[in-house]
């Protein structure tokens, strides 16, 4: 006779929104297992509707905080394409500095401050004892180098300004290259430092599931530009993902769930390390060699691994594309038309898609985004009723379990502010 | 060992003294909280003593709202809930802030209000079946602020300094600065602009803002009894609403 168990957890807390997480156990079994994000609806998706294609990506950017640098470039993208406007080379390097930038301070912000303390078995990285003083400061300071970065080329750390539709507004000066690229090299042994803890630790949080990894597939681990590549072996045109994408409705959440060519999946670091990790940096390789050999990996503790290393990967990138002059440049020629444009990235939680139509002025008649979260809320529950029988068989207390649940939930670094703010909408209906 | 438990003691004494601060979000997007994030990479030393944050979600486990000196409130409101939980609030910290352009205008979450026609209908059905107010309003509709911080999102700066001018007039002290110096420098040229004298400006625009909102003494002492009567307002509306 197995145990019945009810959890509920409300109010989780060092994860980007809000959300409330219950299961139910029967004799053993997880009968049910529901992620309900209580975020309150914004109806971006509505409001953009009717509205001129440059006024867009300043509105997306406000979507979510923490990941505004992917909604602000992934709209760019679909508007881009839509219009047929192609980017210079600076500008895509541009961009990819300023993805970059978000995803080493939101990475940095979720292993240091979300993850560490889970680690240490403290609430929050303000309990930290004396001694892990300077393991903190470390992540303040690599947060800030990625902070730093973002605002020389964005204009802002939230919410940035300078990208827009065919460039960029504002170029940033030569002292502030040298100091960013400065930051960045001050970050690479503290991030390692950081990989080293994570692995020390990961002994106890080991838990396998496979699932099918989908992610972005290109020669240099960038975050804009690829294939879309599943571990089971597809490799898709961006353009095309939205069309292996199917919307399930979850009644209890705030937000949708998505499966992959009907199955459940999963997108972010974790995914995209194991679908892409011979394309890291060649500096990256090689410092992180031992760690690497671990991926593919199957259990979603190690997200948090592969945030770490695609943090020096990033850090390595950066340096590099900041060894290219920037110059003054005016922004490309934008002529809209009618059209259906398709923007495709990866956000820091994973695969980002875009769909607008535009009429011949240029204002949005129809939109549809799919949020990384949103794509991974059904292999969280699955995962999570699965870590919990195998916890109980392991003779866990519910206390022990519920904070088990709450680490693993971390681990998915979920994003309930971007998964939360769009309308229903029927993905057949289009 | 004496010594160790004399230390011991002097530091619960001293954990006394500080500025209790909460950082809360509602219907927004959490920009602002991530300034609040970030700008403790180059102060969390300097405030580790003097600053003890109470409720701050995004940091640490949520718990019962404790009595602050000062909250601050990032979003809009959009449900009855958010109403209720800032009337608890407003009752528990001498100084409310509104955060960003969320909390001070309702912008963009209020962008709702605005819709018509079709689009309206289609909305508003999910609003209600959300159990989301008809209209998305701005803090100050809801409680009584005692000051605001502007932009979308407020930056850490504006932040940091606010914060820190609430510490002094606590009677706590600033750690001084160590290290990062360079690092410093540039972080507030790109925050600030290209040149020092933008900087200034920024300061100085800042300041005749603050001045015309009137002294936070002032309302702090006042804004108790109001933010009584507003939560009672508040909790009749939940009644009314089931």
């Amino acid at each position: 006779m197995g145990k019945d168990l009810d959890i509920e957890l409300k109010d989780i807390s060092k994860i980007e929104g809000h959300t409330n997480m219950s299961v139910q156990v029967r004799d053993g079994k997880v009968l049910d297992c529901k992620l309900k994000i209580s975020e309150n609806k914004r109806f971006f998706t509505e409001a953009i509707i009717g509205m001129r294609y440059d006024k867009v990506s300043s509105l997306m950017s406000r979507v979510c905080g923490t990941c505004s640098s992917a909604h602000v470039l992934c709209s760019i993208e679909a508007i881009e394409k839509g219009f047929g406007v192609v980017p210079s080379d600076q500008t895509m390097r541009l961009r990819n500095l300023l993805v970059n930038a978000n995803h080493l301070r939101d990475h940095a912000m979720h292993l240091w401050f979300f993850v560490l303390p889970d680690l240490f078995d403290v609430d929050s990285v303000l309990d930290f004892e004396k001694d892990k003083y300077g393991l903190l400061q470390d992540g303040l300071d690599v947060k800030s180098a990625g902070n730093f970065l973002s605002k020389i080329i964005g204009g802002r750390a939230v919410h940035p300004p300078f990208g827009v539709v065919g460039g960029f507004t504002n170029f940033p000066e030569e002292s502030d290259v040298k100091e960013a690229v400065q930051m960045l090299k001050d970050s690479r042994k503290k991030i390692l430092k950081l990989i080293d803890v994570l692995w020390k630790k990961r002994r106890k949080l080991n838990f396998e599931r496979k699932v099918n990894y989908v992610g972005l597939m290109n020669d240099d681990y960038n975050f804009l530009e690829g294939k879309i590549r599943g571990s089971d072996g597809l490799m898709i045109e961006e353009r095309h993902f939205g069309l292996h994408l199917s919307r399930v409705i979850l009644p209890y959440s705030n937000a949708t769930g998505f499966r992959f060519d009907g199955k459940e999946f999963l997108t972010g670091a974790l995914a995209r390390m194991n679908v892409n990790k011979d394309k890291l940096n060649a500096k990256t390789r090689r410092d992180v060699g031992k760690y690497l050999k671990h991926f593919p990996s199957d259990n979603v503790f190690d997200n948090n691994l592969a945030q770490a290393i695609e943090c020096l990967n990033i850090v390595d990138n950066s340096i590099e594309l900041l060894g290219i002059p920037i110059g003054k440049e005016d922004l490309a020629r934008i002529v809209p038309r009618k059209s259906t444009g398709i923007g495709v990235m990866e956000a820091p939680r994973g695969t980002l898609y875009y769909r607008l139509d535009f009429d011949d002025k240029g204002i949005v008649t129809f939109v549809d985004l799919c949020i990384p979260t949103a794509q991974n809320i059904i292999n969280i529950e699955k995962t999570i009723g699965a870590y919990v029988e195998s916890l109980l068989e392991k003779g866990k207390d519910k206390r022990e379990i519920v904070f088990e649940v709450e680490k693993m939930i971390r681990a998915y670094d979920p994003c309930m502010s971007c998964a939360a703010h769009f309308l229903k909408i029927d993905w057949e209906e289009e | 060992m004496k010594g160790s438990v004399f230390k011991s003691v002097l530091i619960r004494v001293g954990m006394k003294r500080k500025l209790r601060v909460g950082v809360f979000s509602f219907t927004c997007c959490e920009g602002c909280c991530i300034s609040v994030i970030e700008s403790l990479n180059s102060r969390l030393e300097g405030w580790r003593d003097v600053v003890e944050f109470v409720n701050f979600k995004a940091l640490k486990k949520v718990r019962k709202i404790g009595i602050m000196d000062v909250a601050f409130v990032e979003g809009a409101v959009s449900t009855v809930d958010e109403r209720v939980k800032l009337a608890e609030i407003r009752e528990n910290a001498k100084v409310v802030i509104a955060l960003g352009s969320g909390a001070i205008n309702g912008w963009p979450s209020n962008l709702r209000n605005g819709f018509e026609g079709e689009k309206k209908e289609r909305v508003m059905e999910l609003v209600r079946g959300l159990e989301q107010m008809e209209k998305v309003v701005p803090v100050k509709e809801v409680i009584e602020l005692d000051a605001e911080i502007a932009g979308c999102s407020a930056s850490e700066e504006d932040f940091a300094e606010r914060l820190e001018s609430l510490i002094l007039a606590k009677g706590l002290s600033l750690k001084k600065k160590k290290a990062g110096v360079a690092r410093g420098s540039g972080r507030r040229k790109a925050e600030g602009g290209k040149t020092g004298k933008i900087k200034k400006k920024v300061v100085a625009k800042k300041k005749k803002v603050g001045a015309s909102r009137g002294g936070r003494s002032r309302v702090a002492g006042s804004g108790k009894t109001e933010a009584a009567k507003k939560k009672s307002k508040v909790v009749n509306l939940r009644k009314k609403n089931g």
